[in-house]
């Protein structure tokens, strides 16, 4: 039974109730100590109960040995997953961050065009899909379908065959890094934009230039997206955030989070990268209404912003399911297309 | 009532603090029922208090702002924008040169596949050069693969204004998506390349590998895309 699954939730649940009702019925028997453990265990399945249908949602902790483990070694983020005909295939593998100093699982789909004779031949745009917090690039596979996702757009013709790297963006499951190099901390933005660029360009066939390299993500996705393409425009050339704020909502450690890892103070104080931006947000969501729309308000060209609000959803993995098509078709109509290999 | 409001919030604070006190008072109470009504009280005083937490955190981060949010009645699926079904014929622009100050007329040059590939919106490539490179410029704009090329010959007179012109005319009737543009130019039209707002490439190892490869720097031919 997995540890994200509905039966484990409802599990607990129930145990949760016979824990309770073991209590109502040896409560009369038992003398202090026995009865403030039996309150103890009631509480205690109470609150794994709850803690289990957190993780559900967001899966930060994609398995049950990912408790005791980093995001450094993890099981196959495709396990249970079906592969479709004509569609990609995912992979997961270790990055070793020479730069960062960290290593990290992340997830690589390959689109079907990659495995032809002709893509053989071939160098593929990439994307890199940013996480929320807390989440896990399991998030993108199992709650936000995003494997599905892909090839359907691939196959329709929507979205141009692709590399899809789903890296960490933290190296501590509760430790909201925002995508930035904390201050005494870990160097997740040198992971992200060095170590990953890296390793993707040694194994797969990747296009290496910055026309080929864009970014998405959802909620502290989406700022790491923004704020990651602000801050190296000579590695990618667009960027979707799907409900991401104009801030990262954390102390980086010298200030920064204020000034040159804020999105919002970036537009308005440093000039302007050749970038595209894709700033999607609900109506009812205020932290990202506003900062997303803080971010459409104060993009100037060169940068390019196509801007959607949606007039409900939250900040749901609902919302970003129904988003993130549009999204991958938008992002892939900005990114180069895959070139022959010589070139 | 509001999933986010603060009668919600206060009715089921409200509702756990008297499951709360019931379970106490009905604790030594109900006979040989008394472990059954503990439990259901106990459980019911759980629920509330989960519940009551999670409508508060729900009210602060926005998660579900709305019963449809949280039941997902409001997530309608995305769908695709009208795909461009103009454009299955090329425009002659025959002997229209003098319209737009040029020195001949534009050519424009479809991908082999174009006509069948209905609904695809292809990238734009504009290339500028003089009469002598008509011909090389033509072989070249046939070999490129995925890209719809327009052969512009500049003369003296010839404005960013009119080659704008001569896009907006083409773009109605050639399915052009609205992402990648490039301009390719040689030497000579390079300062009129430059003001038409569009990554340049000045031609250099000839025309076949310079298309070649600014067609390289552009999105692929893509479908209409779904809209959220």
């Amino acid at each position: 039974m997995s540890i994200d699954a509905t039966a484990t939730v409802v599990l607990g649940a129930v145990l949760a109730v016979s824990a309770t009702l073991i209590a109502a019925c040896l409560w009369d028997r038992a003398r202090a100590v026995g009865r403030t453990l039996l309150t103890f265990l009631v509480v205690l399945l109470l609150s794994v109960t709850c803690a289990l249908q957190l993780n559900r949602l967001t899966v930060a902790y994609p398995t049950w040995s990912a408790l005791v483990g980093g995001p450094s070694r993890e099981v196959a983020l495709s396990s249970g997953l079906r592969t479709r005909p004509g569609g990609g295939r995912l992979l997961t593998v270790t990055v070793p961050g020479r730069a960062s100093g960290l290593t990290l699982t992340m997830g690589v789909y390959l689109p079907a065009a990659y495995d032809t004779p002709e893509g053989a031949g071939r160098r593929f745009p990439v994307i890199e899909m940013l996480h929320g917090y807390p989440g896990s690039p399991s998030t993108w596979v199992r709650r936000l379908k995003v494997v599905q996702h892909l090839d359907e757009e691939i196959i329709a013709g929507r979205m141009a065959p692709a590399v899809v790297l789903l890296p960490y963006q933290t190296p501590k499951r509760l430790l909201d890094t925002e995508c930035t190099n904390l201050a005494d901390g870990p160097q997740t933005e040198t992971f992200l934009t060095e170590d990953v660029a890296a390793y993707a360009a040694d194994h797969y066939r990747v296009r290496t230039d910055s026309a080929g390299w864009g970014l998405i993500g959802y909620s502290a996705g989406g700022f790491c997206a923004m704020n990651l393409a602000l801050r190296h425009p000579h590695r990618y050339a667009a960027a979707a955030s799907l409900s991401g704020d104009a801030g990262p909502g954390i102390a980086v450690g010298d200030g920064s989070e204020n000034t040159t890892n804020n999105v919002a103070w970036r537009l308005q104080h440093l000039p302007q990268p050749p970038l595209s931006f894709y700033v999607a947000w609900a109506a009812d969501d205020r932290e990202s209404r506003d900062g997303s729309r803080a971010v459409v308000r104060l993009a100037r060209p060169p940068l390019r912003v196509t801007a959607v609000e949606l007039p409900s959803g939250g900040h749901s993995h609902a919302l970003w399911r129904r988003m993130e098509s549009p999204a991958l078709d938008w992002l892939s109509g900005q990114l180069a297309r895959s070139i022959p290999i010589d070139r | 009532m509001r999933l986010t409001g603060f009668p919600l919030i206060l009715l089921c604070g409200a509702a756990a603090v008297a499951a709360l006190v019931s379970t106490v008072r009905m604790w030594s109470r109900g006979g040989r029922w008394r472990p059954l009504i503990r439990t259901v009280a106990c459980v019911c005083a759980e629920v509330l208090v989960v519940l009551t937490i999670g409508l508060v955190v729900n009210r602060y981060q926005s998660f579900y702002p709305s019963w449809q949010a949280l039941t997902g009645s409001d997530a309608k699926q995305p769908i695709a924008a009208s795909p461009r079904m103009a454009g299955q014929e090329l425009p002659d622009f025959g002997s229209a040169a003098g319209r737009w100050h040029l020195a001949q007329a534009p050519e424009v040059s479809v991908p082999p596949d174009y006509t069948a590939r209905t609904g695809v919106a292809f990238p734009l490539l504009l290339v500028l050069h003089t009469a002598a490179d008509e011909q090389a410029v033509r072989a070249a704009a046939t070999r490129t693969p995925d890209v719809v090329c327009v052969a512009i010959t500049p003369a003296a007179a010839t404005s960013p204004a009119d080659v704008q012109a001569v896009l907006t005319e083409v773009r109605r009737s050639v399915r052009i998506s609205d992402h990648g543009f490039a301009v390719v130019t040689d030497r000579s039209h390079r300062g009129l390349a430059d003001r038409i707002g569009a990554p340049v490439t000045t031609t250099g190892t000839g025309w076949p590998a310079t298309l070649a490869a600014a067609a390289g720097t552009l999105p692929p031919p893509l479908a209409a895309p779904l809209q959220p």
